[in-house]
């Protein structure tokens, strides 16, 4: 179906927009065989952002001819041939690293543009792509990673996520958008898929009609992390599975013809929505895709942040999935053939990524489990994390991106690891860690968020700092966390980490997680705290 | 070509914050500005706790700002 880009004649239209009407974002697939050829200085600056549509950015510095690729995985479902598929191409082609992405997806580092239609035949050969994983499209679905086996599952979501992403995926009537358009497809009813920061989610909810109980969903729009966050909010509609396509195709309509390309900084679903406000939102929703019932009962119980770690019984008896901590999303292309391996004798051969930058095995015999966890691999990689490692959450940082101050992962994971030596709380403490304002590794949603920056102290040292916010959740509906005020040297950041999670332990009560004894003790009280544990650290290190 | 980049900072002195805002090649040359803007905005001389930068962004043909405004509890 074509449509009529009604934004073509505005006058103030950003330079990718009008770059993007001279040239669909899609074409770049086209012109990557020749650049291939002809080598990187081949391609012109201004065509570093079409490739974008192709899962693809130009790592720094951009004059060393490499490649970030992103790699969908809808709703983390991939097949055994899939994930032998991601070993390889990490092997061969991305000096043997994966990172799991906050969106399920596979990321790469180092892929170099000769190398890249060698790549992309791989990746199709296994029913894989690139396309639209960047760009102003419809990036990766995010959804239940236990879709089809989850005792806490309303319904299978897996075949809504296949007839969503085959609809949107390179269909030219959506691969124009004022920016990124995230979804998120979930019937777990501890919030599975992040509702509350994509631009669109569809969550577990039924409805009594005509006396009988429909499962279905209900919808939320406008949510999104970044510089300026907003926590999605929901529509008074309730939705059959069969009716998610339509309502996602009329919400990305919405977005692509009354969404904002004058400034790509408010370009995102969540300004649209945030001007209008969700009663105007939805009028033009329905506008387009006639009559919808009004909302029935929410099914979301809580949110898990996306963790499934451990032995778990499937909803099929007799079988269980095994939930894998990945340490901040990166593994080794041989360690990932290795799980996959043991996922093909054990299971079915599929593997889940989890937004939550973890791994799972379904479909494993209960009796089989034992024997699966016996495997070397699972020592590097624990079904049952320390409770810091386990729960730590990284952006990329300054190693691969411009924008962040500093470095994030290797600090992240050297910070889990001294937290788990040194301190033992009956709860997992969820930490997130960027590099930026920006919020790449879910900084805003953290139990503790640790925000990366640059300080000269007062006696002219030049240091890698960190600014704490606490108290993030997406439960009942979501808090941001909160910032406590000082900025911490990195070097004193583990031990002040430590003193400030050892009160936590002593004061609060048994099972309490950080997010409730926050709200329970208060801000001010932590920031004293933290007050406290700066002086003393800063006389005892220096 | 000289590729310039906007920096924010926050400036720390007693209970006092306050933004800077810097045009620079580099961090370095970004901190050496705000020494300069702060030695020549104040009469007597500001005694800086810190100063911290908190974002940086490519200055590009249609060229890059920040809005300064009070930092809101999740910023």
């Amino acid at each position: 179906m074509a449509y009529e880009k009604v934004w073509a004649n505005n006058e103030r239209l950003n330079k990718n927009e009008i770059n993007k009407l001279k040239k669909d974002g899609l074409s770049i697939f086209e012109d990557i065989p020749r650049y291939a050829k002809e080598g990187f200085d081949s391609i012109p600056k201004d065509q570093y952002m079409y490739f974008k549509y192709a899962g693809l950015t130009v790592q720094q510095p951009q004059d060393k001819g490499y490649f970030m690729m992103r790699v969908k995985v809808p709703s983390g479902v991939m097949t055994y041939e899939q994930a032998l598929t991601f070993a390889e191409v990490g092997k061969v082609y991305a000096r043997n690293v994966l990172d799991i992405t906050t969106r399920q997806a596979i990321q790469y580092h180092w892929v170099e543009l000769e190398k890249l239609p060698e790549v992309f035949e791989r990746l199709k050969k296994a029913g894989l792509t690139t396309s639209e994983a960047e760009g102003d499209a419809p990036r990766n679905i995010v959804g239940n990673p236990l879709a089809g086996i989850d005792p806490d599952e309303l319904f299978d979501t897996r075949p809504v996520v296949d007839e969503v992403y085959h609809f949107f995926q390179d269909n030219p009537d959506f691969s124009n958008l004022p920016r990124k358009f995230k979804i998120s497809i979930n019937a777990n009813v501890y919030n599975a898929g992040d509702a509350e920061i994509n631009c669109v989610a569809f969550t577990p909810a039924t409805k009594v009609i005509n006396g009988e109980t429909v499962k279905g969903f209900h919808v939320k729009v406008g949510g999104g992390l970044a510089a300026r966050p907003y926590l999605g909010g929901q529509l008074n509609v309730f939705i059959r599975p069969e009716q998610t396509k339509k309502v996602a195709a009329a919400v990305a309509e919405i977005y692509r013809d009354y969404g904002y390309r004058k400034s790509r900084a408010r370009a995102r679903l969540k300004y649209l929505v945030a001007d209008w406000g969700l009663e105007k939102f939805q009028e033009k929703l329905l506008e387009l895709t006639g009559p919808l019932l009004p909302a029935g009962h929410d099914e979301i119980k809580g949110w898990n942040g996306g963790y499934f770690y451990g032995v778990h019984p499937q909803k099929q008896p007799g079988l269980s999935y095994v939930g894998i901590s990945i340490p901040v999303g990166r593994i080794h292309a041989d360690d990932f053939y290795e799980i996959a391996r043991l996922a093909k004798i054990y299971g079915t051969g599929e593997l889940r990524t989890v937004n939550s930058q973890n791994l799972i095995i379904p479909n494993v015999p209960n009796d089989q489990t034992d024997e699966l966890l016996s495997h070397e691999i699972f020592k590097k990689f624990p079904i049952r994390p320390p409770h810091f490692t386990g729960y730590a959450m990284a952006c990329t940082g300054n190693e691969f991106c411009n924008l962040a101050l500093t470095n994030t992962k290797d600090r992240m994971r050297e910070i889990a690891a001294f937290l788990d030596r040194e301190v033992d709380i009956d709860v997992p403490v969820r930490i997130n860690m960027v590099g930026c304002t920006n919020s790449c590794g879910q900084r805003h949603i953290a139990d503790i968020g640790l925000q990366g920056l640059k300080l000269r102290t007062k006696d002219k040292e030049m240091v890698e700092a960190y600014e704490i916010f606490v108290g993030g959740t997406l439960s009942e509906g979501g808090h941001f966390n909160e910032r406590l005020k000082g900025r911490i040297a990195a070097r004193l950041l583990p031990g002040v980490l430590k003193d400030f999670l050892l009160y936590f332990k002593e004061n609060k009560k048994k099972g309490e997680t950080f997010f409730s004894f926050k709200n329970r003790a208060g801000t001010a009280i932590l920031q004293e705290v933290l007050d406290h544990i700066v002086k003393k650290q800063t006389e005892t290190v220096g | 070509m000289i590729r310039m980049e906007l920096f924010r900072f926050i400036v720390t002195s007693g209970g006092d914050e306050f933004p800077v805002v810097a045009a620079a090649e580099d961090e370095e040359s970004a901190f050496r500005i705000v020494d300069r803007e702060i030695e020549r905005s104040f009469l007597e001389q500001l005694e800086v706790d810190d100063i911290a930068l908190l974002e940086k962004k490519k200055i590009r043909k249609t060229g890059a700002g920040f809005l300064i405004q009070p930092r809101k509890t999740y910023e």
